[in-house]
């Protein structure tokens, strides 16, 4: 399975629909949209790629093919940004 | 001299008479009999020239070592233990010059009130925060124009005429967060000093946020969500207390406090020009 987690020391907090990231030293903050602020937040861990991808399909009513293309974007932007490790496979 | 600073209580023993004078001067609306949260020993020196003083202050770099502290253009030197509540500070006298463009005693106001705030409450969520920003009551609520140095705070305040409104403070306000979800947020006067001789201790409900944009026209419009929040988390003072080390920490609290702000006060942008008339109609456009 492969699962993705937050790195540890950004803070970050729900704001409307979206999910504003500071870094720990403060210096950089990062907006996500609603699609990526929700894979964000199932990045926690508990919740692999397939797990997420149906979480998006059915909370934003889109087809699996199109969730997994979202999903797969967002996390791997997310990765590039350092702001989450993995997907780590267990 | 015993003062309040929001709800805590600081005792500062200064050693020299003109010392103690200023202090009563500058921060008279702020005194109480209240028992102390912690005490502060301030002693002054004058060992630098007045031409000396700028390139010092510009080069100054603060060092700290367990519970001692100093800079390196020997200007400000001490030693702290908060566990006893006490801090001891010698500094020089010039620094808290209120004239100066960047006040000291501001930053030893709200270094004092944080450190204050990590005996009384330790780890628990602080009550209140300063924020940035001339705060003018209006109708019984609390208009806080909020932005850096140099945006327009003290201007909005000088454009407040007999009628307009009151202002409480044009350089920092203490806000505190909602007492619950959806509750009041309050603005609270605070013995900083700003462009303008006003510095009343005065509490009430924020109506909403401006935050300032310089330009020559006159016009408001909303910021929601994230940029409300982002704009505002800039413009708190870092809730830093004395002998703080964990950086994240700090950056936690703004977060949280930002958020619960923005949840429950309407934030706009404001441009203004130098018209008092037509800065005043258009605040008042919002506060219907």
């Amino acid at each position: 399975m492969d699962y993705a987690l937050q790195v540890n020391e950004l803070i970050w907090r729900r704001i409307g629909d979206e999910v504003v990231i500071i870094t720990g030293d403060g210096l950089a903050t990062h907006i996500l949209n609603k699609t990526a602020a929700r894979v964000w937040e199932l990045c926690d861990g508990t919740h692999d790629i397939t797990g997420i991808t149906e979480t998006i399909c059915k909370q934003f009513e889109v087809s699996p093919e199109k969730a997994r293309t979202d999903v797969d974007d967002v996390m791997a932007q997310l990765e590039e940004l350092g702001l989450i490790n993995g997907p780590a496979k267990v | 001299m015993t003062i309040m600073i929001g709800d805590v209580v600081c005792r500062i023993r200064l050693q020299h008479d003109t010392d103690y004078e200023l202090g009563i001067e500058l921060f008279g609306n702020f005194l109480t009999d209240r028992a102390p949260d912690m005490t502060i020993d301030l002693d002054s020196t004058e060992n630098v020239d007045p031409e000396e003083m700028e390139p010092r202050v510009a080069d100054m770099a603060y060092s700290h070592n367990n519970n001692r502290f100093w800079t390196s253009s020997d200007l400000i030197a001490g030693h702290y233990n908060l566990a006893e509540r006490h801090i001891s500070i010698t500094a020089e006298r010039l620094l808290g010059d209120p004239s100066r463009e960047f006040n000291h005693l501001n930053r030893l106001m709200t270094l004092l009130y944080y450190s204050a705030c990590r005996i009384k409450y330790g780890d628990n969520p602080l009550p209140a925060m300063f924020l940035h920003s001339c705060a003018i009551l209006r109708n019984e609520e609390v208009d806080l124009f909020a932005g850096p140095s140099g945006i327009g705070k003290t201007t909005v305040a000088k454009l407040c005429r007999p009628g307009d409104g009151d202002v409480i403070n044009d350089e920092m306000i203490l806000v505190h967060r909602p007492a619950s979800a959806h509750g009041a947020v309050l603005a609270q006067g605070s013995p900083i000093i700003g462009g303008t001789p006003a510095r009343s201790d005065v509490m009430a409900p924020v109506g909403r946020i401006f935050l300032l944009k310089q330009g020559n026209r006159t016009r408001v419009q909303p910021v929601e969500g994230s940029p409300a929040y982002l704009r505002l988390i800039r413009q708190v003072v870092t809730p830093v207390y004395i002998g703080q080390v964990k950086e994240r920490a700090i950056y936690v609290r703004m977060a949280d406090f930002s958020a619960a702000i923005v949840e429950n006060v309407p934030v706009y942008e404001l441009e203004f020009s130098l018209d008092a008339d037509s800065l005043w109609e258009t605040v008042a456009t919002v506060e219907k």
